[in-house]
């Protein structure tokens, strides 16, 4: 393992405010859920490393502030990114449009080569709730439309469907395969210009 | 497991936990004891901290996580497995050794060591206690496996030099271009080797004409060994040097000297003062209540915080501007009744919006929505706020909205919620808290401007404040894409809000509120902690992205009254210094031009002591009132022991507790 080159997946999460983009992070890398996260300030991430098929690849994970004013510094956050994961909450109709100005500007301020080509994941999170107000149907219709976005539903309280979600960004950033040395401090890709996976349709497992 | 050759194990090492952020620092640590191995496996080395007791809920396969903590990983399922649920969870540690970038090893009093291991994307374990020996044996083990070296800056600490990205010349570099000073030409020379290019930035620098004595440098440092510096120089050095120089003239426009490298064991030696206690402040008021020396008292409540929660009820009112400093007893009855009438008015405003007009008013229902979510996650672990229907909530939900209706423009912010909790925690009373609240918000409501252009203008003066003191970080950070500053957004937004635990961050603020020896001196703590890990930011060539994470993971492990004091340090080092560039002084409130009227001023100072002392340079006076010790009778000696102990480091290395 030492001699083989290792791959880095940077992943930023975006969504409104308390969709739970924090919770579904840590439910992904650390397994656990807490009631009493914190709103996040600033930027955050976590790896994690797995093993996709037979490569091994880290994902660097990128949780960030879901208030709009707080993009303005995305820009130093979103560089270099190889995946972008919009969360919306399917209790919350507000997260579900503000989809479309997320993904908008993640794509103004990483400046993407072929950004018509980017792959994001789209979450649909807190299934565990009963007051649902975005049906499945919507919001895969929105996704479809998009260039046929992959879409999850999920809910990083209760672990459902979080793992095979990021497994699914993990597979489609390594699309756009990012080669770096294991022991780079400047996470910047040399692209292998390749064939873009296309985005399968994905349904809710439960 | 049973494929894996143990290189190293050793039981019963502890680490020490602050068990949640709301603790005080005078609440005991919590110690897990465990067993840390080191051993090879198929896929390579790893490192291993298990929890005693959790030995059980190992499985075969550890998911191969640097998050900082480590979880089960099962193959058999591939979504998340419910994990039989335990506290110590968390401590399991688990990396690979190859990405191990620092170790850190520390002795301690009576020969205990405690080792702090920093991992290359800047995530930083908890300290391992090793209170039965064997930190040494780890050390040999892992110089066995990696190329470690000692760092010639700090002693106590290794570097794993192996694979620096400056050894791949094919290695991309730049995440935002702009910044770079360089062109893309010259970016293996820029990377061929650290040493040469500080060795570089000493010749440029020689056109300082001064530098200040006590941070001047010995000129052995700055020369490399001839084992790292048998590199070749290519040709395109003479651009670099150019680059350096124009580098150097632009931090040096107005024709300032620039302090190369700040040492706080060369700084003048100072003290924190006792808080103030309840007798002091009664003592504080004339007849009719007015206080006798506002400034004094300032300063006594700059060196020291107040004594008691009881106490911070009535200074804060002050400090907040509640109460005007000149008003009298009387005075302040009528200000109380004013403003409760004044509240409520305004409370009643937002009460009474019906659900027909919330239907037409979008954003005020964002608002209220925006702050629901937050309320009911801000210090729910703090007693205050916790549980279920905590009616201190409500409060803090009542306070935000009328707040909101207070200054519409404004609105509410994310962050907010973080300023206010300390407040009423402090007032125990709604309104009093609100009119401390807009008090607050008066100093720091340009952070949370729409257009962000305050707080970003706040990191842009860190660097500048950086370039002035510490050159040589300063530069650093440009030529490692790291000058925006960013990593400090957090620290800004909300004033170490999130960075200190409960009590102290009261302390931390009540501090800074007495704007007593300048404007922003929160800058000032800022770039104290920043130099303090120089060294190993430098040495592990962290980029951005690692510093970033570095001074998150940094959380609740810093011990304030260490950064007061260098912060102060280096207040009194920069204005001392014979000719203040204007952009300085400008940051800080202080006066331009000559700096005579500053000198003796700093002269007249009520310093606890002397601010330059006998002693001998370079010896830091390792004086036990560098921590409140007198405030924290309840410490047990052992608890004084690692106290003391832990007088080297500006951090204490208690792991950070995840909300």
């Amino acid at each position: 393992m030492a001699s083989r080159k290792k791959i880095l997946l940077k992943i930023i999460i975006l969504g409104d405010s308390g969709v739970g983009k924090t919770s579904l992070m840590n439910q992904f890398v650390n397994r656990k859920f807490s009631n009493q996260y914190k709103a996040t300030i600033g930027a955050d991430f976590l790896t994690k490393e797995l093993q996709i098929d037979d490569r091994l690849v880290t994902m660097q994970i990128w949780d960030t502030a879901g208030q709009e004013r707080f993009q303005s510094l995305g820009v130093a956050f979103y560089r270099g990114a190889d995946c972008c994961v919009l969360v919306m909450d399917v209790t919350s109709p507000t997260s579900f449009k503000s989809l479309e100005s997320w993904k908008d500007e993640f794509l103004i301020q990483a400046g993407p080569r072929d950004p018509e080509n980017f792959p994001f994941v789209v979450l649909g999170n807190k299934i565990d709730l009963e007051n649902r107000m975005i049906s499945m149907r919507k919001a895969q219709s929105w996704c479809q439309e998009k260039n046929n976005i992959p879409y999850y539903e999920t809910s990083a309280k209760e672990g459902i469907n979080v793992e095979k979600a990021f497994e699914t960004v993990a597979r489609n950033a390594l699309a756009r395969e990012k080669e770096i040395d294991q022991q780079t401090d400047f996470p910047m890709p040399i692209r292998i210009p390749q064939q873009e996976e296309l985005p399968k349709q994905d349904g809710c497992a439960c | 497991m049973a494929k894996d050759t143990v290189l190293f194990e050793r039981n019963y090492i502890i680490i020490k936990e602050r068990s949640s952020q709301n603790e005080t620092r005078a609440a005991p640590l919590d110690e897990i004891t465990g067993t840390l191995t080191i051993s090879e496996h198929e896929r390579g080395k790893f490192f291993r901290f298990v929890p005693l007791g959790l030995e059980d809920v190992m499985t075969d396969d550890w998911a191969l996580i640097n998050g900082g903590h480590s979880v089960v990983y099962d193959k058999q399922d591939g979504d998340s497995v419910a994990v039989p649920s335990s506290p110590l969870l968390k401590y399991r540690l688990h990396f690979n050794l190859n990405d191990l970038r620092s170790v850190r090893r520390h002795h301690m009093a009576h020969g205990i060591a405690h080792m702090v291991f920093i991992l290359k994307d800047g995530t930083t374990l908890p300290a391992f206690y090793f209170n039965h020996g064997g930190s040494k044996e780890l050390l040999q083990k892992l110089a066995q496996s990696l190329p470690l070296e000692k760092s010639t800056q700090d002693t106590r600490l290794y570097i794993v030099k192996d694979d620096f990205p400056q050894a791949d010349s094919s290695q991309a570099i730049s995440v935002f271009d702009q910044l770079n000073l360089f062109d893309n030409s010259n970016d293996s020379v820029k990377r061929s080797q650290g040493n040469e290019s500080r060795r570089t930035a000493v010749k440029s620098f020689s056109r300082v004409t001064h530098f200040l004595k006590d941070t001047l440098l010995g000129q052995n440092d700055m020369i490399p060994t001839t084992e790292n510096f048998d590199r070749k120089l290519t040709p395109d050095i003479s651009a670099l040097i150019e680059s350096f120089n124009s580098d150097f003239r632009e931090s040096n426009n107005d024709g300032f000297e620039v302090i190369y490298k700040v040492d706080f064991k060369k700084l003048p030696d100072i003290t924190r003062g006792q808080p103030l206690t309840l007798k002091d402040w009664q003592m504080s008021f004339d007849k009719d209540g007015r206080i006798n020396d506002v400034n004094k008292l300032k300063e006594r409540i700059f060196r020291g915080g107040l004594e008691s929660n009881s106490l911070r009820r009535d200074v804060w009112r002050f400090l907040l501007n509640y109460y005007p400093w000149t008003s009298t007893y009387e005075e302040r009855i009528e200000i109380v009744k004013q403003r409760k009438a004044e509240y409520l008015t305004m409370k009643v405003q937002w009460k009474s919006i019906n659900e027909q007009q919330k239907q037409r008013n979008s954003l005020f229902r964002d608002r209220g929505s925006l702050i629901d979510k937050d309320v009911a996650r801000t210090d729910r672990t703090h007693d205050y706020f916790a549980g279920e229907n905590n009616v201190h909530l409500s409060i803090l939900h009542d306070i935000l909205m009328t707040y909101n209706m207070y200054n519409f423009d404004l609105g509410y912010v994310q962050g907010m919620n973080d300023l206010l909790s300390p407040i009423l925690v402090t007032m125990e009373d709604e309104v009093d808290s609100f009119w401390c609240f807009v008090g607050l918000m008066s100093r720091m409501e340009h952070n949370f401007h729409l257009d962000q252009s305050h707080i970003k203008n706040q990191l842009s003066n860190l660097h500048t404040l950086l370039q002035f003191i510490d050159a040589e970080l300063a530069k650093y950070l440009v030529e490692n894409n790291a000058s925006n500053m960013y990593f400090f957004f957090r620290w800004m937004l909300i004033c170490f809000k999130r960075e200190f635990s409960f009590d102290d961050v009261m302390y931390l603020w009540e501090v800074i509120w007495t704007d007593h020896i300048c404007h922003n001196f929160e800058l000032l703590i800022c770039l104290s902690i920043l130099i303090s890990q120089k060294t190993v930011i430098m040495e592990s060539k962290f980029g951005f992205t690692e510093i970033l994470k570095f001074f998150n993971d940094l959380s609740c492990n810093l011990d304030l009254d260490t950064c007061l004091l260098s912060a102060e340090k280096l207040y009194i080092q920069i204005s001392t210094h014979r000719d203040i560039p204007t952009s300085i002084a400008k940051i800080l409130g202080l006066p331009t031009g000559p700096n005579q009227r500053l000198l003796s001023t700093i002269e007249n100072a009520t310093y606890p002591r002397k601010i330059y002392t006998e002693q001998p340079r370079g010896t830091m006076n390792l004086d036990s009132s560098y921590f409140r010790q007198e405030s924290c009778p309840s410490l047990s000696p052992v608890q004084h022991e690692t106290r003391e102990a832990l007088l080297n480091d500006i951090f204490t290395m208690t792991p950070v507790t995840e909300f």
